[in-house]
Protein backbone atom coordinates (compact mmCIF):
# COMPACT_ATOMS: atom_id res chain seq x y z
CA UNK A 1 0.00 0.00 0.00
CA UNK A 2 1.36 3.37 -0.94
CA UNK A 3 1.79 5.73 2.00
CA UNK A 4 -0.28 8.89 2.08
CA UNK A 5 2.14 11.67 2.85
CA UNK A 6 1.01 14.95 4.35
CA UNK A 7 4.01 17.25 4.39
CA UNK A 8 3.66 20.74 5.85
CA UNK A 9 7.17 22.02 6.26
CA UNK A 10 7.55 25.42 4.67
CA UNK A 11 10.55 26.46 6.73
CA UNK A 12 12.45 23.83 8.70
CA UNK A 13 13.83 26.25 11.24
CA UNK A 14 11.71 27.99 13.80
CA UNK A 15 14.32 29.52 16.06
CA UNK A 16 17.78 30.94 15.68
CA UNK A 17 20.86 31.59 17.75
CA UNK A 18 22.85 34.65 16.83
CA UNK A 19 26.23 35.60 18.25
CA UNK A 20 26.90 39.32 18.24
CA UNK A 21 29.84 41.32 19.47
CA UNK A 22 30.77 44.84 20.50
CA UNK A 23 34.34 46.10 20.74
CA UNK A 24 35.09 49.14 22.89
CA UNK A 25 38.32 51.11 23.10
CA UNK A 26 38.03 52.71 26.49
CA UNK A 27 34.42 53.83 26.65
CA UNK A 28 34.12 54.33 22.90
CA UNK A 29 32.30 51.76 20.80
CA UNK A 30 34.65 50.82 17.97
CA UNK A 31 32.72 48.12 16.12
CA UNK A 32 29.81 45.75 16.39
CA UNK A 33 28.48 42.90 14.31
CA UNK A 34 27.95 39.14 14.22
CA UNK A 35 30.40 36.38 15.00
CA UNK A 36 31.10 33.18 13.08
CA UNK A 37 30.44 29.84 14.78
CA UNK A 38 32.57 26.74 15.04
CA UNK A 39 31.36 23.17 14.79
CA UNK A 40 32.45 22.45 18.35
CA UNK A 41 29.77 24.75 19.68
CA UNK A 42 26.84 23.21 17.78
CA UNK A 43 28.12 19.68 18.29
CA UNK A 44 28.10 20.25 22.05
CA UNK A 45 24.57 21.61 21.96
CA UNK A 46 23.04 18.59 20.24
CA UNK A 47 24.91 16.21 22.52
CA UNK A 48 23.47 17.94 25.60
CA UNK A 49 19.97 17.63 24.14
CA UNK A 50 20.26 14.02 23.01
CA UNK A 51 22.25 12.58 25.87
CA UNK A 52 19.90 10.68 28.18
CA UNK A 53 22.13 10.64 31.25
CA UNK A 54 25.44 9.54 32.54
CA UNK A 55 26.20 7.19 35.37
CA UNK A 56 29.80 7.67 36.24
CA UNK A 57 32.37 7.19 38.90
CA UNK A 58 33.59 10.71 39.33
CA UNK A 59 35.57 11.19 42.49
CA UNK A 60 35.35 14.94 42.41
CA UNK A 61 31.69 15.02 41.51
CA UNK A 62 32.01 18.23 39.53
CA UNK A 63 29.67 19.13 36.69
CA UNK A 64 31.22 21.12 33.85
CA UNK A 65 29.17 22.98 31.26
CA UNK A 66 29.77 25.18 28.25
CA UNK A 67 31.11 28.24 30.05
CA UNK A 68 33.45 26.29 32.32
CA UNK A 69 36.83 28.07 32.16
CA UNK A 70 35.46 30.41 29.47
CA UNK A 71 37.79 33.05 28.18
CA UNK A 72 38.60 35.21 25.16
CA UNK A 73 41.67 36.20 23.23
CA UNK A 74 42.56 38.83 20.69
CA UNK A 75 44.73 38.01 17.67
CA UNK A 76 46.75 39.66 14.94
CA UNK A 77 45.46 37.95 11.81
CA UNK A 78 43.72 40.26 9.35
CA UNK A 79 43.33 38.08 6.27
CA UNK A 80 42.00 34.60 7.14
CA UNK A 81 38.23 34.00 6.88
CA UNK A 82 36.57 31.82 9.53
CA UNK A 83 35.45 28.26 8.81
CA UNK A 84 33.35 26.00 11.07
CA UNK A 85 36.26 23.64 11.74
CA UNK A 86 38.68 26.35 12.87
CA UNK A 87 40.19 25.26 16.19
CA UNK A 88 41.95 28.43 17.27
CA UNK A 89 42.68 32.00 16.31
CA UNK A 90 45.18 32.25 13.48
CA UNK A 91 47.65 34.48 15.29
CA UNK A 92 46.59 34.49 18.91
CA UNK A 93 47.81 37.04 21.43
CA UNK A 94 47.80 34.70 24.40
CA UNK A 95 46.95 37.22 27.09
CA UNK A 96 43.87 36.55 29.22
CA UNK A 97 41.37 39.29 30.01
CA UNK A 98 41.82 41.05 33.34
CA UNK A 99 38.13 40.77 34.16
CA UNK A 100 35.19 38.85 32.77
CA UNK A 101 31.61 38.03 33.65
CA UNK A 102 28.40 36.52 32.29
CA UNK A 103 24.90 37.96 32.50
CA UNK A 104 21.60 36.36 31.45
CA UNK A 105 18.73 38.39 29.96
CA UNK A 106 15.25 37.53 28.75
CA UNK A 107 12.26 39.28 27.27
CA UNK A 108 9.06 39.45 29.27
CA UNK A 109 7.11 37.62 26.56
CA UNK A 110 9.54 34.65 26.66
CA UNK A 111 10.44 34.85 22.96
CA UNK A 112 14.03 36.01 23.35
CA UNK A 113 16.80 34.78 25.66
CA UNK A 114 20.29 36.20 25.77
CA UNK A 115 23.62 35.73 27.50
CA UNK A 116 26.40 38.30 27.54
CA UNK A 117 30.02 37.33 28.11
CA UNK A 118 32.05 40.46 28.82
CA UNK A 119 35.87 40.50 28.67
CA UNK A 120 38.06 43.47 29.60
CA UNK A 121 41.78 43.98 29.14
CA UNK A 122 42.92 47.04 31.07
CA UNK A 123 45.14 49.69 29.53
CA UNK A 124 48.64 48.27 29.20
CA UNK A 125 47.65 44.61 29.49
CA UNK A 126 47.98 43.95 25.76
CA UNK A 127 51.01 45.69 24.24
CA UNK A 128 50.53 48.00 21.27
CA UNK A 129 49.96 46.07 18.06
CA UNK A 130 47.46 45.41 15.26
CA UNK A 131 44.40 43.44 16.39
CA UNK A 132 42.46 41.73 13.62
CA UNK A 133 40.56 38.90 15.32
CA UNK A 134 38.86 37.91 18.57
CA UNK A 135 37.95 34.44 19.78
CA UNK A 136 35.56 33.23 22.46
CA UNK A 137 36.74 30.00 24.08
CA UNK A 138 34.25 27.71 25.77
CA UNK A 139 34.25 24.22 27.25
CA UNK A 140 33.24 22.25 24.15
CA UNK A 141 33.27 18.80 22.65
CA UNK A 142 35.91 17.88 20.07
CA UNK A 143 33.08 16.68 17.79
CA UNK A 144 34.89 13.36 17.29
CA UNK A 145 31.75 11.20 17.43
CA UNK A 146 30.80 9.30 14.30
CA UNK A 147 27.44 9.71 12.59
CA UNK A 148 24.95 8.21 13.20
CA UNK A 149 25.64 7.59 16.85
CA UNK A 150 23.47 5.90 19.47
CA UNK A 151 26.01 5.34 22.22
CA UNK A 152 26.27 8.89 23.57
CA UNK A 153 29.88 8.91 24.65
CA UNK A 154 30.65 11.26 27.49
CA UNK A 155 33.59 12.81 29.19
CA UNK A 156 35.81 10.71 31.39
CA UNK A 157 36.71 11.77 34.91
CA UNK A 158 34.49 14.84 34.85
CA UNK A 159 30.76 15.04 34.72
CA UNK A 160 30.17 16.60 31.32
CA UNK A 161 27.45 15.59 28.84
CA UNK A 162 29.56 15.54 25.69
CA UNK A 163 32.60 13.74 24.39
CA UNK A 164 36.17 14.91 24.98
CA UNK A 165 35.45 18.34 26.37
CA UNK A 166 38.14 20.99 26.58
CA UNK A 167 38.38 24.74 26.24
CA UNK A 168 38.00 25.29 22.50
CA UNK A 169 37.19 28.05 20.06
CA UNK A 170 33.42 28.52 20.00
CA UNK A 171 33.10 31.77 18.07
CA UNK A 172 35.42 34.00 16.07
CA UNK A 173 35.18 37.63 14.99
CA UNK A 174 37.70 38.62 12.37
CA UNK A 175 38.71 41.36 10.05
CA UNK A 176 39.56 38.53 7.66
CA UNK A 177 35.80 38.09 7.32
CA UNK A 178 35.28 41.83 7.05
CA UNK A 179 33.66 41.94 10.49
CA UNK A 180 35.66 45.03 11.48
CA UNK A 181 38.68 47.03 10.40
CA UNK A 182 41.90 45.95 12.11
CA UNK A 183 42.54 47.94 15.26
CA UNK A 184 45.83 49.80 15.53
CA UNK A 185 45.82 49.30 19.29
CA UNK A 186 48.16 51.61 21.20
CA UNK A 187 47.55 50.04 24.64
CA UNK A 188 46.66 53.36 26.22
CA UNK A 189 43.00 52.47 26.74
CA UNK A 190 41.12 49.46 27.97
CA UNK A 191 40.05 46.94 25.34
CA UNK A 192 36.56 45.61 26.02
CA UNK A 193 34.98 42.79 24.09
CA UNK A 194 31.33 41.87 24.66
CA UNK A 195 29.86 38.72 23.17
CA UNK A 196 26.10 38.24 23.08
CA UNK A 197 24.33 34.96 22.35
CA UNK A 198 20.69 35.56 21.51
CA UNK A 199 18.02 32.91 21.04
CA UNK A 200 14.87 34.11 19.32
CA UNK A 201 11.84 32.02 18.53
CA UNK B 1 33.88 75.52 22.67
CA UNK B 2 34.89 72.58 20.53
CA UNK B 3 32.28 69.90 19.92
CA UNK B 4 33.59 66.42 19.34
CA UNK B 5 31.29 64.10 17.49
CA UNK B 6 30.98 60.52 18.64
CA UNK B 7 33.22 58.22 16.70
CA UNK B 8 31.44 56.68 13.77
CA UNK B 9 30.38 53.16 14.55
CA UNK B 10 31.51 50.58 12.03
CA UNK B 11 28.86 47.87 11.81
CA UNK B 12 29.21 45.08 9.28
CA UNK B 13 27.29 41.88 9.06
CA UNK B 14 28.52 39.21 6.71
CA UNK B 15 26.01 36.39 6.63
CA UNK B 16 28.03 33.19 6.29
CA UNK B 17 28.29 31.00 9.40
CA UNK B 18 26.82 33.79 11.52
CA UNK B 19 23.53 32.15 12.46
CA UNK B 20 22.64 28.92 14.11
CA UNK B 21 19.17 27.90 13.04
CA UNK B 22 17.15 25.60 15.25
CA UNK B 23 14.24 23.50 14.12
CA UNK B 24 12.07 20.73 15.47
CA UNK B 25 10.81 18.45 12.71
CA UNK B 26 8.15 15.82 13.40
CA UNK B 27 7.20 12.73 11.47
CA UNK B 28 4.04 10.90 12.53
CA UNK B 29 3.25 7.48 11.09
CA UNK B 30 -0.07 5.73 11.62
CA UNK B 31 -1.36 3.01 9.31
CA UNK B 32 -0.38 4.13 5.80
CA UNK B 33 -0.31 7.80 6.69
CA UNK B 34 2.90 9.76 7.03
CA UNK B 35 2.71 13.31 8.38
CA UNK B 36 5.75 15.56 8.24
CA UNK B 37 5.50 18.88 10.01
CA UNK B 38 7.25 21.41 12.19
CA UNK B 39 6.91 21.89 15.94
CA UNK B 40 6.64 24.93 18.20
CA UNK B 41 9.20 25.28 20.99
CA UNK B 42 8.40 26.31 24.54
CA UNK B 43 10.21 28.89 26.61
CA UNK B 44 11.50 26.17 28.92
CA UNK B 45 13.52 24.63 26.12
CA UNK B 46 14.85 27.94 24.78
CA UNK B 47 15.68 29.12 28.28
CA UNK B 48 17.53 25.85 28.92
CA UNK B 49 19.71 26.34 25.86
CA UNK B 50 20.87 29.77 26.94
CA UNK B 51 21.34 28.45 30.49
CA UNK B 52 23.63 25.60 29.41
CA UNK B 53 25.63 28.04 27.29
CA UNK B 54 26.11 30.39 30.25
CA UNK B 55 26.58 27.76 32.96
CA UNK B 56 30.11 27.23 34.19
CA UNK B 57 30.44 24.42 36.70
CA UNK B 58 29.39 23.20 40.10
CA UNK B 59 31.18 21.01 42.60
CA UNK B 60 29.43 18.82 45.09
CA UNK B 61 29.84 19.56 48.75
CA UNK B 62 30.67 16.03 49.76
CA UNK B 63 32.93 13.41 48.28
CA UNK B 64 30.68 11.23 46.16
CA UNK B 65 32.19 8.53 44.07
CA UNK B 66 29.14 7.48 42.05
CA UNK B 67 27.31 10.25 40.29
CA UNK B 68 24.43 10.64 37.87
CA UNK B 69 24.47 13.52 35.43
CA UNK B 70 21.15 14.56 33.90
CA UNK B 71 21.57 16.31 30.53
CA UNK B 72 18.58 17.81 28.74
CA UNK B 73 17.79 14.42 27.21
CA UNK B 74 17.46 12.75 30.60
CA UNK B 75 13.97 11.31 31.04
CA UNK B 76 12.92 12.20 27.51
CA UNK B 77 9.42 11.07 26.64
CA UNK B 78 6.45 12.00 24.48
CA UNK B 79 2.68 12.06 24.75
CA UNK B 80 -0.22 12.51 22.40
CA UNK B 81 -3.26 14.65 23.15
CA UNK B 82 -6.74 15.30 21.82
CA UNK B 83 -6.92 19.08 21.78
CA UNK B 84 -7.63 20.46 18.31
CA UNK B 85 -8.36 24.13 18.98
CA UNK B 86 -5.65 25.66 21.19
CA UNK B 87 -2.64 27.17 19.42
CA UNK B 88 0.76 26.72 21.02
CA UNK B 89 2.22 29.54 23.10
CA UNK B 90 5.81 29.83 24.40
CA UNK B 91 4.78 29.43 28.03
CA UNK B 92 2.69 26.31 27.51
CA UNK B 93 3.81 23.82 30.14
CA UNK B 94 1.89 20.74 29.03
CA UNK B 95 -0.38 19.39 26.33
CA UNK B 96 -3.94 20.68 26.61
CA UNK B 97 -5.71 17.30 26.63
CA UNK B 98 -2.93 14.84 27.29
CA UNK B 99 -3.43 11.11 26.89
CA UNK B 100 -1.01 10.11 29.63
CA UNK B 101 0.31 6.88 28.15
CA UNK B 102 4.06 6.55 27.68
CA UNK B 103 5.60 5.16 24.49
CA UNK B 104 6.68 1.52 24.58
CA UNK B 105 10.05 2.35 23.13
CA UNK B 106 12.24 5.43 22.75
CA UNK B 107 15.37 5.44 20.61
CA UNK B 108 17.81 8.29 20.29
CA UNK B 109 20.68 9.04 18.01
CA UNK B 110 22.98 11.81 16.88
CA UNK B 111 23.50 12.61 13.21
CA UNK B 112 25.76 15.15 11.50
CA UNK B 113 26.66 16.21 8.00
CA UNK B 114 30.26 15.74 6.85
CA UNK B 115 30.70 19.46 6.24
CA UNK B 116 29.88 20.24 9.89
CA UNK B 117 26.99 22.56 9.08
CA UNK B 118 24.09 20.38 10.28
CA UNK B 119 23.73 18.48 13.56
CA UNK B 120 20.66 16.47 14.54
CA UNK B 121 19.42 14.85 17.74
CA UNK B 122 16.77 12.35 16.69
CA UNK B 123 14.20 10.74 18.97
CA UNK B 124 11.81 7.99 17.86
CA UNK B 125 8.83 7.21 20.09
CA UNK B 126 6.74 4.12 19.35
CA UNK B 127 3.45 3.08 20.91
CA UNK B 128 2.78 -0.55 20.04
CA UNK B 129 -0.64 -1.74 18.95
CA UNK B 130 -2.69 -2.18 22.11
CA UNK B 131 -0.90 0.48 24.12
CA UNK B 132 -2.96 3.58 23.31
CA UNK B 133 -6.75 3.70 23.58
CA UNK B 134 -9.06 4.02 20.60
CA UNK B 135 -9.66 7.72 19.92
CA UNK B 136 -12.58 8.61 17.66
CA UNK B 137 -15.53 10.97 17.41
CA UNK B 138 -18.52 9.82 19.45
CA UNK B 139 -16.67 7.16 21.42
CA UNK B 140 -18.63 5.89 24.37
CA UNK B 141 -17.06 2.53 25.11
CA UNK B 142 -15.12 2.19 28.35
CA UNK B 143 -11.50 3.18 27.86
CA UNK B 144 -12.08 4.79 24.48
CA UNK B 145 -11.69 8.55 24.07
CA UNK B 146 -14.18 10.78 22.27
CA UNK B 147 -12.26 13.02 19.88
CA UNK B 148 -9.26 12.90 17.59
CA UNK B 149 -5.51 12.95 17.99
CA UNK B 150 -4.72 16.66 17.72
CA UNK B 151 -1.44 17.28 19.50
CA UNK B 152 1.93 15.71 20.24
CA UNK B 153 4.41 16.80 22.90
CA UNK B 154 8.08 16.08 23.57
CA UNK B 155 9.20 16.34 27.19
CA UNK B 156 12.81 16.94 28.26
CA UNK B 157 14.78 17.74 31.40
CA UNK B 158 14.44 21.53 31.28
CA UNK B 159 15.10 24.61 33.33
CA UNK B 160 11.99 26.07 35.01
CA UNK B 161 12.90 29.48 33.54
CA UNK B 162 12.43 31.15 36.92
CA UNK B 163 15.71 33.08 36.81
CA UNK B 164 15.65 36.85 37.07
CA UNK B 165 16.46 39.03 34.07
CA UNK B 166 20.01 40.33 34.52
CA UNK B 167 21.30 37.36 36.53
CA UNK B 168 25.08 37.73 36.93
CA UNK B 169 27.38 34.72 36.59
CA UNK B 170 24.56 32.16 36.64
CA UNK B 171 24.98 28.68 38.07
CA UNK B 172 21.74 27.04 37.05
CA UNK B 173 22.82 23.51 37.85
CA UNK B 174 20.76 21.37 40.20
CA UNK B 175 22.91 19.28 42.47
CA UNK B 176 22.10 16.95 45.29
CA UNK B 177 24.58 14.37 46.44
CA UNK B 178 24.74 11.68 43.82
CA UNK B 179 23.16 13.55 40.94
CA UNK B 180 23.52 16.81 39.12
CA UNK B 181 21.46 18.31 36.33
CA UNK B 182 22.65 20.64 33.57
CA UNK B 183 19.71 22.92 34.37
CA UNK B 184 18.26 24.06 37.67
CA UNK B 185 15.78 21.23 38.10
CA UNK B 186 15.31 17.56 37.42
CA UNK B 187 11.73 17.74 36.23
CA UNK B 188 10.76 16.96 32.67
CA UNK B 189 8.82 19.75 30.97
CA UNK B 190 7.16 20.33 27.63
CA UNK B 191 9.88 21.29 25.15
CA UNK B 192 8.04 21.01 21.88
CA UNK B 193 4.42 20.80 20.77
CA UNK B 194 3.05 19.75 17.41
CA UNK B 195 -0.57 20.82 17.20
CA UNK B 196 -3.36 20.59 14.69
CA UNK B 197 -4.54 23.92 16.11
CA UNK B 198 -1.31 25.40 14.70
CA UNK B 199 -2.14 23.73 11.37
CA UNK B 200 0.85 21.44 11.75
CA UNK B 201 -1.37 18.50 10.73
CA UNK B 202 -5.01 17.48 10.44
CA UNK B 203 -6.36 15.85 13.58
CA UNK B 204 -7.06 12.16 13.02
CA UNK B 205 -8.96 9.29 14.55
CA UNK B 206 -6.73 6.54 15.83
CA UNK B 207 -7.45 2.98 16.90
CA UNK B 208 -4.72 2.24 19.39
CA UNK B 209 -6.13 -1.16 20.22
CA UNK B 210 -5.09 -2.44 16.81
CA UNK B 211 -2.63 0.11 15.38
CA UNK B 212 0.87 1.18 16.40
CA UNK B 213 1.87 4.82 16.34
CA UNK B 214 5.32 6.15 15.51
CA UNK B 215 6.35 9.70 16.34
CA UNK B 216 9.79 10.84 15.22
CA UNK B 217 11.15 14.17 16.44
CA UNK B 218 14.34 15.72 15.13
CA UNK B 219 16.00 18.60 16.93
CA UNK B 220 18.23 20.01 14.21
CA UNK B 221 20.85 22.68 14.50
CA UNK B 222 22.41 24.22 11.41
CA UNK B 223 25.22 26.72 10.99
CA UNK B 224 24.25 29.00 8.12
Amino acid sequence: MKAKIDERIKEEYEAKIIGKFKIYLGNKLYAKGKNKWTRYFVSSLVQIVANPGIWGRYENCTTHLISYNYTARAGNDTTTPTSPDMTDLVSKIDIAPDTQNIVLFKEADYTKYQSRHKFSWGAGTIPAQIIGEFGVYLYLSDDSWTSPNETFPVANNTSCPYINPAVRLGARISSGDGDFDPIDYDSSEALIFEWYVTIKF
Amino acid sequence: MVTIKAKKIDERIAENYTKIKIGGIAEIIHRDNVIRCINKFTRYFMSSIVVVIANTYISCTGSYYDTWLYPIGHGVTARIGTNTTTPTTPNMSDLVNKVDVAPDSITKRLIKEPDYTLYIAEFIFIWNAGTLPDIYEGATAEGDIDGRVGEFGVYLNLDPDDWVNGTLNPVRIAHNGHFSSVVNDTTIRLASRIASADDAFDAFEFYGSIDPLTFKWRFQVAIV
